[in-house]
């Protein structure tokens, strides 16, 4: 019998030893450097916030990373990292909110069609790209519908959470104005109230994405198990302000600050604050090469540069078959429009309206029509719209692809 | 019977009695389990991307679910009431069996266990230490494992350490020793009762505490496995702070298909059946271990990852 157990025990222990190897063999879960995971208290004052969230717990989930085969600490481990993630993100989400630039920067009201029209043409980005492979929709009607038809199936988890979510916030700020107003307005009433100067105010915005790039992307490589995703996350250009904003994720410091900046084969000026780059440039309508050079990579993004005489905003669809958008004439050389038609397609199905009305500069119309079809509550359709309309005596289209939740 | 306090009127009565509630309610609770797995199939459970349409869930009829469940299990206890006290009991004689016959020669074990050469009481006994040494050592390890794989975590973002974790541990061993004890009596009866039932379908004649005397014995082998597998994940903990996965969840379940390898050896000799016969006793109690080989294995290395992909459906990232 004591022959029997100890054979047993060995046999036990020789499991117990091999899978012990087998998971002390793999590399720790997650990249990234402990520093790059805590913030900079002093340039975060700038922005009124005088100790930032989790610093000790993410040193202390740093520290505690299990091997990649040690399954079960692995998957436990995972879950609270991604519990964190979410932590992350709605504590982060609370501070941008509590800074106001989700929200109308500019204090305009919609009632002043006018006012507001103008103001939303002149600031507004009109080119954004991602170097994600996506294609962002800055006037993408409902942002976190377009970001949900955007979703690579094939993509870890990991990097959805800690690019998406971001790009997200991107363009609910600039669809509402408010990156220009931060990235570019001296004189803004948001660094007024902080009582400080907009290049701090800048630093210490640029300090909270590094944080919360850093974590997410340490977050990301943990739950996908590879390097964090790294390249240019987001680029807008502001045609107002003659500059491209560039939100670098991953890449190091050192190479942003040593890399080069080609667009269409010239090499332009930068200015960085890490992740962020400016680069001043005036672009012409048209496609558009840039290529970020570092000592290792050049990281490539192609935007298009796209000004339209009108805009179609805040589609709706309801499920009585109604859809409903805003119709704005943004055209810049201050000429009406007579807008002949409007057709909507949706699943194999295209409506005419005729609308026959003249929208004067910077002036909006809704546009309306009936599809003769229910909708499902809370499904995403993909809806086509095609604007024929009549500028400087030439009839032109514009063509816009929405990705819409119907409601109502 | 040489020795009437062992199994005269009143303790037959408790025997069939127990062995009745406790084969009832085992049953029962099997049936619940079956109904409940049998469904999550049909929920996408298995499939990682079960939250896609987590409105699917919804597919669980739990009307349709309680009905059988009642009927079955009423119509069980009443069937195996009946048959309880229809059960032939046998006639344990006084004797002694050795322990490291389990281990060292298993024919001397069934001869002598066929022979009735056993002592009810000590049976009992047995069947006490047994669940008792069972209980400790699951409680053991499962704080052994806890510490292994999630100590650091626990320690830093819960603020315990060591010292705590073991005390609050402890106090779980009462507990853990009461409902080891309760369920090892029953599981044995129930155990017992359709490996009887399903001996005579058979053509082997073997009388109820005979095989219940059988599985108290074999019962050791699950131990012992359970025991060497503690063990060297203490030795592993302290050595490496880190235990195997395979050793704690999969290794005393091998004990138990040995277990049932070996009662199907047992059942053959005292039943005088082939052994091509008495697979088919023991072939549906394969079938389980094997299958919660299977769960242990998902719960392990799937679960919490299908839990992540789960959130992420839900939250719509």
């Amino acid at each position: 019998m004591i022959k029997k157990i100890f054979t047993l025990l060995v046999l036990s222990f020789i499991v117990s030893g091999v899978e012990i190897y087998y998971i002390n063999s793999s590399p720790l879960l997650g990249y990234g450097n402990l520093e790059d995971l805590k913030a900079n208290e002093e340039k975060l004052k700038y922005l009124n916030i005088s100790e930032y969230h989790f610093d000790e717990i993410y040193e202390e989930l740093y520290e505690a990373r299990p091997h990649t085969n040690d399954v079960l600490a692995k998957d436990l481990y995972k879950l609270h990292a991604l519990s964190l993630g979410f932590l992350e993100i709605i504590s982060d989400g609370i501070i941008l909110w509590q800074l106001g630039i989700f929200g109308n920067v500019y204090n305009l009201s919609t009632s002043e069609t006018h006012k507001w029209v103008k103001t939303y043409a002149h600031y507004r980005p009109i080119a954004v790209a991602s170097g994600l492979d996506l294609f962002p929709d800055i006037d993408a009607d409902i942002p976190l519908d377009t970001m949900e038809c955007m979703l690579h199936k094939e993509d870890g988890y990991g990097k959805r959470l800690a690019t998406l979510v971001l790009i997200r916030w991107f363009i609910l700020v600039d669809s509402a104005i408010g990156n220009s107003a931060v990235l570019f307005e001296n004189n803004l009433s948001l660094s007024k109230r902080l009582n400080v100067s907009h290049r701090k105010f800048l630093e210490g915005y640029a300090e909270l994405y590094r944080v919360i790039l850093a974590r997410l992307s340490f977050i990301e490589s943990v739950l996908d198990e590879k390097p964090p995703w790294e390249g240019i996350l987001y680029l807008a250009y502001y045609p107002y302000f003659k500059k491209i904003w560039i939100v670098t994720k991953s890449i190091p410091k050192q190479e942003i600050e040593n890399c080069k900046i080609i667009i269409d084969g010239i090499e332009y000026k930068k200015i960085d604050m890490y992740p962020f780059i400016f680069v001043d440039v005036e672009l012409g309508d048209g496609n558009h090469k840039l290529d970020l050079i570092t000592e290792s990579k050049t990281y490539t993004l192609n935007f298009n540069v796209d000004t339209p005489t009108i805009l179609l905003k805040h589609g709706t669809l309801y499920q009585n078959g109604t859809y409903v958008a805003l119709l704005m004439n943004v055209d810049h050389l201050n000429r009406s429009i007579v807008v002949r038609d409007i057709t909507v397609g949706i699943e194999g199905i295209q409506k005419v309206q005729e609308i026959n009305e003249i929208v004067t500069p910077y002036n909006a119309t809704l546009v309306r029509t009936n599809l003769d079809k229910t909708f499902k509550k809370g499904e995403r359709y993909t809806v086509n719209v095609t604007v024929r309309y009549m500028v400087g005596g030439k009839e032109k289209e514009y063509l816009k692809k929405m990705c819409i939740c119907a409601g109502y | 019977m040489n020795d009437p306090k062992m199994c005269d009127k009143k303790t037959e009565y408790v025997i069939r009695i127990l062995g009745a509630i406790s084969t009832a309610i085992m049953f029962s609770l099997f049936v619940w389990f079956a109904l409940v797995i049998s469904q999550l199939p049909s929920t996408g459970f298995f499939n990682p991307e079960y939250c896609k349409e987590a409105h699917e869930m919804g597919k669980i009829n739990s009307k349709l679910f309680l009905i059988p469940w009642l009927v079955i299990s009423l119509l069980s206890f009443f069937i195996i009431s009946i048959a309880s006290f229809r059960i032939d009991l046998g006639k344990p004689t006084s004797g002694k069996i050795e322990i490291s016959d389990v281990f060292d020669k298993p024919d001397r074990l069934f001869e002598d266990i066929r022979k009735e050469k056993y002592s009810l009481n000590t049976v009992i006994l047995l069947l006490v230490i047994i669940s008792v040494l069972h209980g400790v050592l699951m409680t053991l390890d499962t704080y052994i494992f806890i510490q292994a794989k999630y100590g650091s975590m626990l320690r830093k973002f819960m603020n315990t350490t060591d010292y705590s974790n073991i005390l609050s541990y402890l106090e779980q061993i009462p507990l853990a020793l009461i409902s080891s004890v309760i369920g090892f009596f029953m599981q044995v009866f129930a155990l017992s009762f359709f490996i009887y039932w399903f001996s005579r379908i058979v053509g082997a004649k073997i009388p109820y505490l005979t095989i219940y005397t059988l599985l108290v014995y074999l019962s050791l082998i699950p131990l012992s496995f359970l025991g060497v597998s503690v063990l060297a994940n203490a030795v592993s903990y302290l050595l490496w702070d880190n235990v195997s996965t395979l050793n704690t969840l999969f290794f005393p379940l091998i004990g138990h298909l040995v277990l049932f390898i070996t009662c199907m050896d047992g059942i053959s000799k005292m039943g005088d059946i082939s052994l091509k016969r008495s697979f088919l006793v023991v072939l549906p109690f394969l079938v389980i271990i094997t299958f919660v080989i299977y769960l242990s294995y998902f719960f392990a290395y799937q679960l919490v990852s299908n839990t992540i992909e789960c959130v992420y459906w839900l939250t719509g990232i």
